[in-house]
């Protein structure tokens, strides 16, 4: 047969394809050991995570931080979606070490007068709050419950009111567990969901539950 | 001074001095009020006597019974309605709406004769003819009702003080209506109240027949013995079969011996329109029925309403206590009449193929009473402790010699072994399946899960006790009072309930593969917690239930966008919170 260029054999088509998975196998990361945390940078307006002094090599603690405008709120909740193959969101603990739930409530939104059964208008504490992973998303919601004016007003105090959110409003918290064998790199941390209570609760269209903008920081696995 | 149909009179004058003219006549003794008998004409009982009250001050009589209740009405909840103050059993008519708000008025005779026969036809009757002859019968129904039933009590079992033990009056309301202005389809017992109500929603009118009125008032001496109650669940089903219980001996009693003696017979002769068959008197309510035979409930085969069961399992007591209450009418009509060891039969039971011997309603009432009154210490009483109380009652009154078993005690042992609830006498436990109960669970029965609808729920772990073989099979469905419809299996053995706008309550059904008679039945309550209706359930659906919360008293009157959870509360809370917890943070 003749042709303008040599033709490959089978055998070196064969040595071709071994020498390509030989090569994959020389390259495969390294397994993280510790992770890191770069904080965003946020406009005024906007949400966002930071990191808590508190983290460490293998555990994250993020801040979810109201805007530095003072703005004042009512509640937020946020759905964080993070890969479960290489991280994993966390729990709090108790001082003795007891899990607890998936985000620690740094109590804005609570108004520590009404935080009696005697004195909320049912027997709900003032802030509806939860928490919980549903596989690769992250769920937390800090809500003020409202106020019945005319309760409060026959007992002379008043209800929650809102609060400027320009510090923590509550943490969050992910993991680096080495049974996952989780590579190196950059992990992807997604807000997917953002909704926030405004000030003025009146159904008007600024009294409406909001959507926020929520900035998170970049995390990568060393 | 002079004597009169009424007794004596002293006659009293005020005169004209100057014509003569009488200005004022009346009578000058104070009369008393004096106990009398009159005759009653009553819908589902033909001509009774009714024992009554002559008021001293007007003659007229009452439906007023001071010769069995010695003592005044408890009035609970301290109200002031006059006609109710005195001593003794009272029948009233209601003429008001709104249930129990509102006055009553007491039934009065210048002739101490009552009622016509007639039925009550809301739809003309109301309220024109209330006081009418036609009005007055139902009272007639209802009071003579509620002697024989103290009768029975007192007769039979040794309780003459009715439903406290005590002696105090009741009260017998008749012409409830709805709430809407309509005929009340229902009576009851109301303990709040002490009294009994009774509506003429039925398709014969008032509900006052002689076994809905027993089992109305044996609710409520079940309210001052074992005091079952509807936060055990099943303990809802065995109180209401406690008053179907006594409802069908009352029946016995008054046309089998005629309301006299000691003794319930077991068959009689002077039922209405002649049906002495037992498939009648085991019946409930068959005399509201149009054709006058067709009951509401089926003692002896309770599945013969198309919703109640024959026969006991894990979950029974997530029906309505109306249906839950089926095994325990069928395992005491078993013990007083026996089961059928013939499989076409109704009266047979597969649970206990070769039938038993009954031992007969005298006894078998003194056992269930006794038990009642002496054996059941938990108001929360579930099927098998009742069965405990019953076999303990058996053996107190009909003991047993040399170790073995009495007949009686045999038969209780039976009779609920053929409602698969225990051993059989000298058998084995049957395999039970069952679910785990949830103590954090906020609902009345622990073992309703609460869940997001649409989201993928694991399968409960159920026990399979008595058993080697523990595996079950599973299916959807399994209550026939709730959809057997909807929901999935999906793989990993999770279940997902379907998407239900305001949630709803969907079965699971677990089934021993060892004896398929054996199964349990778990509910998911599937909650629609996306108030944002963006398809997934997540916290941020907690802004929509917290914002519900500042919609007081129409300050903000403009629609909220957002939710759909609009007028939430508390309980919407604690549902989600459930809800979340159970689905997400486990």
């Amino acid at each position: 047969m003749k042709t303008i260029l040599r033709s490959l054999s089978v055998p070196a088509l064969l040595l071709l394809t071994a020498c390509s998975g030989s090569q994959s196998g020389k390259d495969s990361p390294a397994v993280a050991s510790a992770m890191t945390y770069t904080d965003p940078a946020p406009a005024a307006t906007d949400w966002k995570l930071v990191k808590d002094p508190s983290s460490t090599g293998t555990r994250l603690v993020l801040n979810l931080v109201g805007p530095a405008n003072g703005t004042k709120f009512r509640g937020i909740g946020i759905t964080l979606q993070a890969d479960p193959a290489r991280v994993k969101f966390a729990r709090f603990t108790d001082g003795a070490g007891k899990p607890l739930g998936y985000y620690k409530d740094a109590g804005v939104f609570r108004d520590t007068f009404l935080d009696t059964t005697d004195t909320t208008p049912v027997d709900m504490p003032p802030t509806l709050q939860a928490g919980g992973v549903n596989r690769d998303k992250l769920m937390v919601g800090i809500y003020q419950k409202g106020d019945d004016e005319i309760f409060y007003q026959a007992r002379g105090i008043m209800g929650p009111s809102a609060k400027t959110c320009d510090r923590t409003v509550l943490q969050i918290a992910l993991a680096l567990d080495p049974a996952l064998k989780a590579t190196a790199g950059t992990v992807p941390l997604t807000i997917l969901k953002a909704r926030a209570m405004p000030e003025h609760v009146d159904g008007t269209q600024e009294g409406q539950i909001q959507n926020v903008s929520v900035k998170v920081g970049t995390l990568t696995l060393e | 001074m002079q004597a009169t149909p009424r007794g004596l009179v002293a006659t009293e004058f005020v005169i004209d001095g100057l014509t003569g003219q009488i200005l004022k006549i009346w009578d000058g003794v104070q009369h008393a009020d004096a106990p009398a008998v009159g005759t009653g004409a009553s819908q589902y009982s033909g001509t009774v006597a009714l024992n009554t009250l002559q008021q001293g001050d007007t003659g007229l009589f009452t439906l007023s019974d001071t010769s069995r209740a010695t003592l005044p009405w408890p009035n609970p909840n301290g109200v002031e309605w006059p006609e109710w103050a005195g001593i003794g059993s009272r029948t009233v008519a209601y003429d008001l709406n709104n249930w129990m708000t509102s006055a009553t008025t007491a039934y009065t005779s210048a002739v101490n004769t009552w009622g016509n026969g007639q039925p009550f036809a809301w739809s003309t009757d109301h309220p024109a003819n209330l006081f009418e002859p036609v009005g007055q019968t139902a009272a007639v129904d209802a009071h003579f009702s509620l002697q024989c039933t103290w009768d029975y009590y007192d007769k039979v079992l040794g309780r003459p003080g009715g439903i406290d033990g005590l002696g105090s009056s009741m009260i017998s309301i008749v012409h409830v209506d709805d709430g809407m202005g309509g005929a009340l389809y229902n009576a009851g017992w109301n303990p709040s109240w002490f009294l009994m109500q009774y509506g003429d929603g039925s398709p014969m009118g008032a509900l006052t027949t002689l076994d809905v009125a027993a089992h109305e008032m044996s609710h409520g001496v079940m309210s001052y013995t074992a005091n079952l109650d509807g936060s055990g669940i099943e303990s809802a089903g065995l109180n209401e079969a406690n008053s179907d219980i006594h409802a069908t001996m009352v029946k016995h009693y008054y046309w089998g011996a005629g309301g006299q003696g000691g003794v319930v017979p077991d068959t009689t002769t002077l039922a209405p329109g002649g049906h002495n068959t037992w498939q009648y008197l085991w019946s409930m309510g068959p005399q509201l029925a149009r054709d006058g035979v067709t009951p509401m409930r089926w003692l002896y085969k309770p599945s013969k309403d198309g919703m109640s069961y024959d026969a006991w399992f894990d979950g029974v007591g997530i029906e309505d206590s109306h249906y839950s209450m089926g095994p325990a009418n069928r395992a005491f009509f078993f013990l007083s009449r026996g089961a059928s060891n013939d499989a076409s039969q109704e009266t047979h039971s597969a649970y206990l193929p070769g039938g038993m011997a009954g031992i007969g309603n005298d006894k078998a009432i003194r056992i269930w009473f006794h038990a009642m009154t002496t054996k059941v210490t938990d108001i929360e009483a579930d099927y098998h402790a009742i069965r405990a109380a019953v076999v303990a009652s058996a053996s107190e009154l009909f003991p047993g010699t040399g170790g073995a078993d009495s007949p009686e005690m045999a038969a209780a042992k039976n009779a609920f072994a053929a409602i698969n609830v225990g051993a059989p006498a000298g058998g084995t436990e049957p395999i039970q399946v069952s679910f785990p109960v949830d103590p954090a669970n906020p609902l009345n029965y622990k073992k309703i899960i609460i869940w997001p609808a649409m989201v993928s729920r694991p399968l409960p772990k159920p026990v399979v006790a008595n058993a080697t073989d523990v595996s079950v099979t599973w299916s959807l469905g399994g209550l026939s009072y709730m959809a057997p419809e909807g929901g999935r299996f999906e793989e990993g053995e999770a279940y997902v309930a379907p998407y239900v706008h305001r949630g709803g309550a969907f079965p699971v059904k677990a089934t021993s593969k060892a004896d398929p008679r054996q199964f349990a039945v778990d509910l998911v309550y599937a909650a629609q917690m996306d108030t944002d209706s963006d398809f997934d359930t997540d916290a941020c659906d907690l802004a929509a239930l917290a914002h519900d919360y500042y919609w007081v008293w129409n300050r903000y009157p403009a629609a909220n966008i957002w939710g759909n959870r609009m007028g939430c509360d508390d309980v919407s809370v604690l549902m989600f919170l459930q809800g979340f917890n159970n689905a997400f943070n486990q």
